[in-house]
């Protein structure tokens, strides 16, 4: 069984080189690393992948930039070297270095030939004419050159490693769900410096905005050990949880943009990865904010 | 009907004064359990159509109460009652011409669903959840706060 799910995959990477589809390759690649939400700014009916979504955090509030295919205010002068850079060290171009705001830490495990598929697909895309616009930060990370800080202290990079004791379904998932999907850079607390916290991986947080992001470890009480690899896939396509909740805000844009775009292949792979991990116990408090009635009269 | 006057006579009292605000607050607990009590049948219904229970013969009573709730949730948002606990977003009141319409899609969504399932027509049926769900999803991300 095994064997033959890794001939299926040997088949399918061969067909795939055959057809030279090397957009095909960056679209699946855009798809699963989800672009899209954080450079779009929906919200305020932003061009696609022209940048300007805000991500608040407790270092600041950061604006993706834009990576259209324009040459002036987006990534059309990048070269392949650039963008492999960018992606596997985590520095720009013009050699500053990114803030983890942007998940180079997870991007940087992804193979090489999929992030110049990726940047293919991109410069395929309509250019959008729209100047990034400056982070704003705490003041005391912008007098020290804080980001080249956190780089070289909490950052390594590399490629994703496999693990050849598990299947090749495993490996795929493992690969979609920690170089693409960097569904651990919001499901991870983090400690001082935004540093991820080693023992509750995947164990979920309340964010700083007081959203309960939940705990995707298989825990049965406090995670998802309840939930079926089926049930994680019908997540996956439909948003809708195992209580019958449906998803809302930033996931509900994650299944839209990327989540249920993904073939049941990839969808699978990636609920057995999930179901594979340590559990955690880790109960997400739900932290209920009032709203003061004073506030509205 | 009984549950469409208690809505009614709620809705009148929270809308008839500041004074009310203690009803205000009744109505938003209200809403919650409704809320509840959809994502609950929806959870029901999905594992139905998804063919992980074989109860089909009581699809039609989660789609009726589906249906059913769908009519009530705009009505379940009176002015006066966003405040306290609540994940209703400021837009439900500030784009309320948006927010009708997004409930009123839910109602149609609904509406075909339950059409479906009474038709006994199985193989639309997937579709025609996915088309309710995702009306759920669209709603609760313009108009649902991630805050608990």
């Amino acid at each position: 069984m095994l064997r033959l799910a890794a001939y299926a995959a040997l088949l399918v990477s061969l067909q795939a080189m055959a057809a030279g589809n090397i957009l095909e390759q960056g679209r699946q690649v855009f798809l699963a690393a989800n672009c899209q939400t954080c450079h779009t700014d929906s919200d305020n009916n932003g061009k696609p992948l022209s940048g300007g979504r805000e991500l608040h955090s407790e270092f600041g509030t950061y604006y993706s930039p834009n990576i259209t295919p324009d040459k002036k205010t987006g990534i059309g002068n990048w070269s392949d070297e650039d963008f492999v850079r960018a992606l596997r060290d985590g520095i720009s171009p013009d050699g500053r270095y990114y803030y983890p705001s942007f998940p180079f830490t997870s991007y940087t495990k992804m193979r090489v030939d999929d992030m110049l598929a990726l940047k293919a697909y991109l410069f395929s895309q309509p250019a959008v004419k729209l100047q990034n616009r400056e982070h704003e930060l705490p003041f005391y990370m912008r007098i020290v050159p804080s980001a080249k800080f956190w780089n070289k202290r909490y950052f390594e990079p590399g490629e994703f490693q496999g693990d050849p004791q598990q299947s090749a379904e495993w490996n795929h998932g493992a690969y979609l769900v920690l170089a693409m999907g960097h569904c651990i850079e919001c499901h991870t607390p983090r400690k001082a410096l935004g540093v991820m916290i080693e023992d509750k991986l995947f164990a979920g947080v309340q964010d700083l905005n007081g959203a309960a992001i939940p705990n995707i470890t298989p825990h049965k009480k406090t995670g998802i050990g309840r939930w079926s690899v089926d049930d994680i896939v019908y997540y996956f396509q439909s948003g809708i949880s195992l209580s019958g909740d449906a998803a809302g805000g930033k996931m509900a844009g994650i299944i839209d943009d990327s989540l249920s775009k993904l073939p049941l292949s990839d969808q699978r792979a990636m609920a057995v990865y999930l179901k594979s991990l340590k559990p955690v116990d880790n109960q997400i408090r739900k932290n209920k904010k009032k709203r003061k009635k004073e506030e509205w009269e | 009907m009984k549950m469409k006057s208690i809505v009614f006579g709620m809705v009148l009292l929270a809308t008839t004064g500041t004074t009310w605000s203690a009803d205000s607050e009744e109505i938003i607990k209200y809403r919650n359990s409704v809320m509840k009590a959809y994502a609950g049948h929806t959870g029901a219904a999905s594992r139905i159509v998804r063919g992980k229970v074989d109860y089909t013969d009581q699809l039609s009573l989660h789609a009726t109460a589906m249906r059913d709730i769908s009519m009530l949730t705009g009505d379940l948002f009176p002015a006066d009652s966003d405040f306290g606990e609540t994940r209703a977003k400021d837009e439900v009141w500030s784009k309320r011409d948006e927010f009708n319409e997004a409930v009123k899609e839910n109602q149609q969504a609904a509406e075909a669903f339950l059409k479906v399932v009474n038709s006994g027509d199985a193989s639309t049926q997937a579709e025609s959840f996915k088309a309710l769900t995702d009306s759920c999803k669209g709603c609760h991300d313009k108009f649902r706060s991630e805050e608990e």
